[in-house]
Formats: C-alpha cells, sequence, structure tokens
C-alpha cells in the first residue's frame, strides 16, 4: 500500500513520515512557501528524502498560493484555510500516485492552529484517509526519535520560517466560514495549477 | 603664582578657569586621569559615579592605590584631588547617571568618560544643541576624543547604528592610551572653556603603531536634522537563517510599494527588492531580510524603508 506524507523542512514530518515507512511505501509532498521564505528549504527536504530513503518528491509550489489567500481572506484563518489547501492538492496528487492515505507530522498543540477543532475542521477538506502518527506525541519524544533516525541535525539547519503565519491563528474555526472563504480565493483553480506546475523529484 | 607655568603659557584669560566648572561621568580611566589634570589646572569638577574600587581598577585608574578598594570611586578621588589642589570645589555624585537624574550634569562642560553607549546616548539627547561635552573612550590599545558643540555634528551623527562595544574587561585595555587620550581631552577641555580654536574632527589614536587619524564628522542623524526618529530593533531570528527589523508602527505598504522594486504585495505584506537583495515587509512593522548578512546594510535599508512608511502617515 501507498501513502503520500507531508515533508516540511522542520522536525516532526520526518519522524511521522519514518514510523509509517514501515508499514507503506511513501511518497513525499512538499509545499514550496518561496519567496516568503528562501531555497535553502528545498535543499532541506532534498537531504531529509535522501535520509529516509524516499524514492519520490513532489514540490508543489504554495508561495503564490499563500499570496492569494493573503490578498483575499480573513487572516485569522489562514493558517486552516492553508492547511486544508494543502490537504486538497495531496489528496490530488495521492489519486494520481493510486496512494490510500495522507500522513502528516501534526500533533495537538505544537502551534496555535494545530488544535482538535481545527483538525476535525481539516479532515473535512478531504475524503482520503489522513493518518497522524504523531498526534499525541510530545515535542521531547519527537526529538529523540529525530536523532536517532539522523534526521534531526538536518531539521535543525539554518532556514527561513513560514512568513505567511498571522499574528492571531484561529483555534476554533467554523466550517461554513470556511467554505465561503475558500469560494472567495478561488480554490479550485489555486489547486489545479499547483498540481499542473508541481516538481517531481526522483532518487 | 600656583599657576604660572600655564599662564605664562595661555595668557591673562587663564584665570578664567578658575570660575569654570567641568562635569565628569565615569571615573574610571578616562575619568580619574582627566581630573587629575584639570584639578592641578585649577578647575572646578563634578564627579559622577556609583562604583567602588576594584583591585583590577589600579592597573590604570590613576587617582586608587591599594587601601582604597570597595571604597566608592567618587570620594575617594574626592580626597586624592584635594590633597592635590584644595583650591577647586569639587561635587560629588554617588550615582548612576539616569534619564531622572540627568541635571546634575549640568556645568560650562562636560566630559564623557563612560564605558557604556546608553550613559552616552543619554548626555548626547540631554546635551544636544545646550551644553558643550567631550566624548572620550579607550579600549585595548585605541583610544578616541570626539568634541560636542551645540549646533555642531552630535554622537549621534557617528554611534546611530552602533548598538554594542567591546569592555575592557573582555578585550582588555592598554593603560598607556589612557594618559595619551586624557591628555587630549583635558587640553581641548582648556581650549573649549578658553574659547581657542578647539579640534572638530574627531581623533582616534592607537598607541601600539602610533597612528593618528582625524575623521571629519558630518550632521547626519535625524537629531541633527530635526527629525523624530524611527527607533528599530534588529535582531537574526531563531533558526539564524535571516536578520529582521522591527518598529513599533504599522507601516504604509502602498507607500513603500511605490518607491521600491515590488515582486509580491497583497494588503499585509510586501516583498520588495532593494539593491537586488530581497525584503519581505510586514505591515505590523518587520522587516524580513532573505539573503542579506550585513548588519550595517540592513540597518541603513530598514532605516530609509521606515522614513519612507512614516511620511505618509
Amino acid at each position: 500500500m501507498k501513502a503520500v506524507s507531508l515533508l516540511s523542512s522542520g522536525i516532526d514530518s520526518p519522524v511521522s513520515s519514518y514510523l509509517m515507512q514501515k508499514h507503506l511505501d511513501i511518497i513525499a509532498i512538499h509545499f514550496n512557501n518561496e519567496p516568503l521564505t528562501s531555497k535553502e528549504v528545498v535543499e532541506k527536504v532534498k537531504k531529509l528524502c535522501e535520509k529516509l530513503k524516499i524514492k519520490k518528491l513532489y514540490i508543489i509550489p504554495h508561495g503564490k498560493n499563500q499570496i492569494s489567500l493573503m490578498k483575499s481572506c480573513n487572516h485569522s484563518y489562514r493558517c486552516i484555510l492553508c492547511r486544508r489547501l494543502m490537504f486538497k492538492i495531496s489528496e490530488k496528487i495521492a489519486e494520481k500516485e493510486k496512494c490510500s492515505f495522507l500522513i502528516t507530522g501534526e500533533s495537538l498543540g505544537q502551534v496555535a492552529s494545530q488544535t482538535l477543532s481545527n483538525l476535525t475542521n481539516c479532515d473535512k477538506a478531504v475524503k482520503i484517509k489522513i493518518l497522524r502518527p504523531l498526534l499525541s506525541y510530545d515535542k521531547e519524544e519527537t526529538i529523540k526519535i529525530a536523532k536517532e533516525i539522523d534526521t534531526y541535525n538536518i531539521s535543525i539547519e539554518s532556514s527561513m520560517c513560514c512568513n505567511a503565519v498571522p499574528k492571531y491563528p484561529k483555534t476554533k474555526s467554523r466550517i461554513n466560514f470556511i467554505k465561503q472563504e475558500e469560494e472567495n480565493a478561488n480554490i479550485d483553480k489555486l489547486i489545479t495549477s499547483s498540481v499542473k506546475n508541481a516538481k517531481i523529484i526522483k532518487w | 603664582m600656583r599657576y604660572q607655568r600655564h599662564s605664562v603659557l595661555l595668557g591673562k584669560e587663564y584665570s578664567l578657569l578658575h570660575k569654570k566648572t567641568i562635569t565628569i561621568v565615569g571615573l574610571g580611566a578616562l575619568g580619574t586621569n582627566i581630573a587629575n589634570l584639570l584639578a592641578r589646572a585649577g578647575i572646578n569638577l563634578i564627579l559622577i559615579d556609583n562604583d567602588k574600587v576594584d583591585i583590577t581598577n589600579l592597573q590604570r585608574q590613576s587617582l586608587y592605590n591599594e587601601k582604597d578598594i570597595k571604597k566608592p570611586k567618587v570620594t575617594t578621588a574626592k580626597s586624592h584631588l584635594n590633597k592635590i589642589n584644595s583650591e577647586i570645589k569639587i561635587k560629588t555624585y554617588n550615582q548612576l547617571l539616569t534619564k531622572k537624574n540627568i541635571s546634575i550634569i549640568n556645568s560650562d562642560l562636560i566630559i564623557d568618560c563612560t564605558d557604556n553607549l546608553e550613559t552616552r546616548f543619554l548626555i548626547n539627547e540631554y546635551c544636544h544643541n545646550k551644553f558643550p561635552w567631550i566624548h572620550t573612550a579607550a579600549i585595548k590599545t585605541m583610544g578616541v576624543t570626539f568634541n560636542i558643540l551645540p549646533n555642531k555634528p552630535c554622537f549621534n551623527c557617528i554611534y546611530k547604528n552602533i548598538s554594542s562595544i567591546e569592555k575592557c574587561e573582555d578585550v582588555g585595555i592598554l593603560n598607556t592610551i589612557i594618559a595619551l587620550i586624557s591628555s587630549i581631552a583635558a587640553t581641548q577641555a582648556m581650549k573649549i572653556l578658553l574659547n581657542k580654536d578647539y579640534e572638530t574632527d574627531l581623533i582616534r589614536f592607537n598607541i601600539w603603531n602610533n597612528k593618528l587619524e582625524k575623521i571629519k564628522v558630518k550632521k547626519s542623524c535625524n537629531l541633527c536634522k530635526n527629525k523624530k526618529e524611527n527607533k528599530f530593533i534588529i535582531k537574526l531570528c531563531k533558526t539564524k537563517a535571516a536578520y529582521s527589523t522591527k518598529i513599533n508602527k504599522k507601516l504604509n505598504l502602498n507607500q513603500i510599494s511605490k518607491k521600491y522594486k515590488t515582486i509580491v504585495k497583497t494588503p499585509i505584506l510586501l516583498i520588495i527588492k532593494v539593491n537586488n537583495h530581497e525584503i519581505i515587509v510586514h505591515n505590523y512593522g518587520e522587516l524580513i531580510f532573505k539573503d542579506l548578512k550585513d548588519e550595517d546594510k540592513i540597518n541603513k535599508i530598514a532605516k530609509e524603508i521606515y522614513n519612507e512608511s512614516s511620511i505618509s502617515s
């Protein structure tokens, strides 16, 4: 069985990919936030794939999606809108690659946007089954594994963080409002063009 | 009779100096050496310092000896100076100079013998275009003096972009540079008070290789240009990937995007290009420098952008 796994350049997502590798063949998807970040982030992701022996990586140009959301959406909702958008795009990639699962490194209370309410509303964005192996891990446990599998040192290499995070992200979101905002942002168009412009790297 | 060697050299008006008072802020190496020279020259003094004498001071701080360790610097200095010259008046303040008590420096001339930038900026702000003062500093084998007179370039014009300086305890200080810089500053103090052609350049001397530099200072700061300064902080982000600056005000993104080449424009942030460097401009006052690592350049660009934004608001 196959799965797509979201891979940022941080500490958590390589660990969640690693944990599920025992059970599934994994294709990684990275959402590239350039120009809101700089190019070293993608370099880190490539190193992480090599370290985890992942054979295929999709790099989605996500910066312009973020910029679109900034132009049309309520700022406190942008984190959840961005996350749902990543899920929707990943679902399309999963269909293409015949993958049955979507793996994420989300864990509760990690950042303001990763609350149960928000995660539930993210689930509603897609039909694909979402696996969150780190859901109840605390950061120390995750770091311990990251060190064991040698991804930690790559993850902590210096790279720019997300510059799109609003000052006060919503921790509780309303699904009706989310759907309205997605319509305003013309999200289907963003999904199509993101999938079309994805860059694929194979090892 | 006492000052015959000075008055024969400098003329009758030398006696004017005995009616003048000079404030010395900081009684460390430069402060004690300068106080010694000025007391001998017959000039009244105000001494300000809240420190006590420490064994590591004795290598260069001339008014103290081993018996003075742990005694307050100002009173110790005063008793030594009064033994040298009992005719002068010496007022002491065993206090740290702050915004609240700054008026204790009021006198004919102030000499900065402090060891930190905060106090110097404080003195500069208080004295600006009102009182003459002399900035002195020494570190390692180098020393600096600069006369700051009303309506002339100020301390800010030189140091506005500098946020920290080296400390003697970390990098050391040679005692001979102290004597030299103290002599230059005390000479300038007399010249300023006697209104003789005092130095207008910044003087920097390295006593290790005897390299003397005279540096022209131009009025360049907002204080001198009578503009309200946009104060911002600069820092390296947690992962050390990028520098950012932050100011406590909202930015006018429209105004900024008109002035600079703009790659991305949204209601809350811009990405602009300045000298080929990409900068993310957040409307809440933060600038992220994606690739620039030179703090001087960052300071300069940030100042420009912040100024641009305030003109319109």
